[in-house]
């Protein structure tokens, strides 16, 4: 089996994983980089679809530490608050950075994307806009001027490979040709992105493009032995019903467009400003006691938007139009034709739509994990956000934490000897995933979705003892049951069935990652919202943990970093 | 909601395995607001699941990995609204080489940049549609 060898493996070219490769490949020692991705860099995954909203420190009378106090309001105190530190220093200079690698700053209209910093405490303008494409495109200019770092498109890391507790490598699918091979690395940076894929409805899933985000970094890294913290903590956002228009985050009608939230009864139920997680449960309590809407939703009313028709249109195409090209907004309004004017329009969603996962592989400022060798940065890590993430912060996170993690990789690479991962390791990879070509009977997509509505229906918005152990025993039939049987469409070659089949044991072990810390949380904090413990306890104030031990998956808690605020406990 | 299907003639092609390209028609259930993009996921979740084609892609129009050959005019797919009881050609993107079926090798290595990449498709997609009549395709 073929085998290349590099210094530094970064698994995942999004946004963090850009960012490390960058910094990695320019650090001095001429480390080697070799960066994975599942597709074209800058042209999939999930940061080249980001809105664009990003949150860093730049006004006069604004400190970091405003920034910082904020951050963990919004994360229910459960963030990591080193983590929360070098994100709010470090991020005015990262933004810069790539501002100067040619990333587009866009002045967002008056209303601004600020409605989620909470009333009550400081709040300055921070809210820029760099849509995800130009991001990425800064990204990858700067990353393609840097000889010693070399990107595979199309492929994917399906196991990290150890040696005791030390990462030497990771066995790696070739999606083009369907042939697998093995890197040989000293360091390991993963930047694999979320996991929206286990819920129905997501924004990581755009108009039905599933691939994404189904969650293969959290298992791998759970598979090598390293610890994942807070995974019961699932940011949802409105999943929109109608009309077909629109698709992505209805939010954003609301707060860029003047959009008021309104029940199926005509009453406006909720004001901005609210965080995410509280948008959400309003929401689903106004659907679970009977005012919903026509299609069993809520509405984001724009009929009662202060902001005139045309002022609505120019906050539109701003906001979901700008960058994303002339293109999106001939398609929207050919499709809506019929009501062409959106100050007619009520739009009509449920709370449910997954968009960003706050917890993840347990990292500390150096972005190393529990494991010797691997480093973590971007959405696949946990710790940044708490238990609730605050808009905007995703976008700095990634390039505050690609960096320290790119930095971290390069620094052990240097200081390190290679171990070569042994021939059987990549043998035995290849032949269980080429064992998903053979025999069984049911098409990868079909286990998917159960996952996904099992998902959906018992660890969603709001969550009991009952559904969780629904969710968990139905889970335990799935893998039981079903996994062995999965089938993957026949064909080597770009056979992305195949690579949907590879990823559902993992979507598997990562659907029961949630629903046990679900389940654990025995209380209500920022996005896990238990209806029968519905109150914050202070005892509480504590990551779950989960970690493989002797090949069972095992739940404990550890400790939140506090530096400098203490928390005020529960409410 | 419901209508007329959608007819969609599919060119299948896997060099690795078969001697010449063939086409496959398949009949796509249509409803408000249905993608081309959307169709084709529909044909390999319910239809053929060997079907191959780029969908790790953005979904809202403009990383143009999505682009396809339809009734001979290079188009997004995800941007290409479908009509009831529309007929539809759907080829490779012309002018790359072929992985499999609709997946093409658009040679993009890291020493091309996004915009590169935009620009050279966009070229492959003018000069195309410049061969095949007005440019109708391609809206930015």
């Amino acid at each position: 089996m073929k085998t290349i060898h590099t210094d530094v493996l970064v698994i995942g070219a999004g946004g963090a994983g850009a960012r490390a490769a960058i910094e990695a490949a320019k650090s001095d020692g001429n480390v080697e980089v070799l960066v994975l991705n599942q597709g074209p860099i800058g042209k999939s995954g999930l940061t080249s679809m980001a809105n664009g909203g990003m949150q860093w420190v730049s006004h006069p009378e604004d400190s970091p530490q405003y920034l910082f106090e904020d951050i963990i309001r919004v994360g229910a105190y459960l963030n990591e608050q080193n983590l929360v530190e070098r994100l709010t220093e470090e991020a005015p200079a990262r933004a810069a950075e790539l501002i100067e690698w040619g990333a587009k700053v866009i002045a967002l209209g008056a209303s601004g994307a600020t409605a989620e910093v909470s009333p009550s405490g400081p709040s300055f303008p921070r809210a820029y806009y760099i849509p995800g494409v130009s991001y990425m495109t800064a990204l990858r200019n700067r990353l393609s001027a840097l000889a010693n770092a070399t990107v595979l498109e199309d492929t994917i890391a399906t196991r990290l490979l150890m040696e005791g507790r030390r990462v030497v490598g990771a066995a790696v699918l070739d999606i083009r040709s369907g042939e697998s091979f093995v890197v040989s690395a000293k360091a390991a940076v993963l930047a694999s992105g979320g996991l929206g894929e286990i819920y129905p409805h997501s924004t990581n899933a755009p108009f039905g493009m599933h691939g994404h985000a189904a969650g293969m970094g959290y298992a791998l890294a759970y598979h090598a032995g390293a610890e994942l913290i807070d995974m019961e903590m699932v940011q949802f956002t409105g999943n929109q019903l109608w009309p077909p228009w629109l698709l992505g985050n209805p939010m954003l009608l609301s707060s860029m467009c003047g959009g008021k939230y309104v029940n199926g009864t005509g009453k406006e139920f909720l004001r901005l400003p609210q965080p995410r997680d509280a948008i959400q449960k309003l929401a689903y309590k106004e659907i679970k006691e009977g005012r919903g809407t026509e299609h069993g939703g809520v509405y984001i009313d724009l009929t009662r938007s202060p902001l005139s028709s045309v002022e609505i249109e120019e906050q539109l195409k701003e906001s979901l139009a700008a960058e994303v090209a002339k293109e999106r907004w001939r398609l929207i309004k050919e499709m809506s034709a019929g009501t062409p004017d959106p100050k007619t329009w009520r739009i009509e969603f449920t709370p449910g739509g997954a968009h960003f996962f706050m917890g993840g592989v347990r990292i500390n400022e150096q972005c190393e994990t529990s494991l010797e060798g691997l480093f973590a940065a971007g959405e696949v890590s946990g710790g940044v956000h708490g238990a609730n993430r605050m808009g905007g912060c995703a976008l700095t996170e990634i390039i505050v934490f690609g960096k320290r993690a790119g930095e971290h990789a390069a620094e052990f690479a240097k200081n390190s000897d290679r171990i070569e991962p042994t021939a059987s390791q990549g043998e035995a990879e290849e032949e269980r995933l080429s064992a998903f070509l053979g025999g069984g009977r049911l098409s990868p997509r079909t286990i998917a979705e159960k996952i996904a509505s099992l998902m959906s229906a018992h660890v969603g918005v709001a969550r009991t003892e009952g559904d969780l152990a629904i969710a968990l025993s139905g889970l335990k039939q799935l893998r039981s049951g079903e996994l062995p049987y999965v089938r993957a469409p026949q064909g080597r070659r770009f056979n992305l069935g195949w690579v949907e089949a590879i990823q559902i044991p993992h979507m598997l072990d990562v659907a029961e990652m949630i629903a046990r810390s679900a389940m654990l949380r025995s209380e209500s904090r920022g996005a896990h919202y238990r209806e029968d413990y519905p109150d914050t306890e202070g005892e509480w104030l504590r990551h779950t943990r989960i970690r493989k031990r002797d090949g069972a998956m095992t739940i404990d808690t550890v400790p939140v970093t506090v530096t400098t605020h203490q928390p005020g406990g529960g409410k | 909601m419901s209508g007329e299907p959608v007819y969609l003639k599919v060119f299948r092609y896997d060099p690795g395995a078969d001697n010449a390209p063939r086409y496959e028609d398949y009949e796509v259930p249509w409803r408000q607001g249905l993608l081309l993009l959307q169709g084709l996921r529909y044909v390999r979740d319910n239809l053929d699941e060997t079907l191959a084609f780029r969908d790790y892609c953005c979904g809202c129009s403009w990383c143009m990995s999505c682009v396809m050959t339809v009734n001979g005019k290079g188009r997004r797919t995800c941007s290409k609204l479908i009509m009831p009881g529309e007929h539809i050609l759907v080829e490779p993107m012309r002018g790359f080489p072929i992985i499999r079926d609709l997946a093409v090798d658009f040679g993009v290595s890291i020493t091309t940049s996004v915009g590169t990449f935009r620009k050279m498709a966009g070229t492959v997609l003018r000069r195309w549609n410049d061969a095949a009549g007005p440019d109708q395709g391609l809206g930015s």
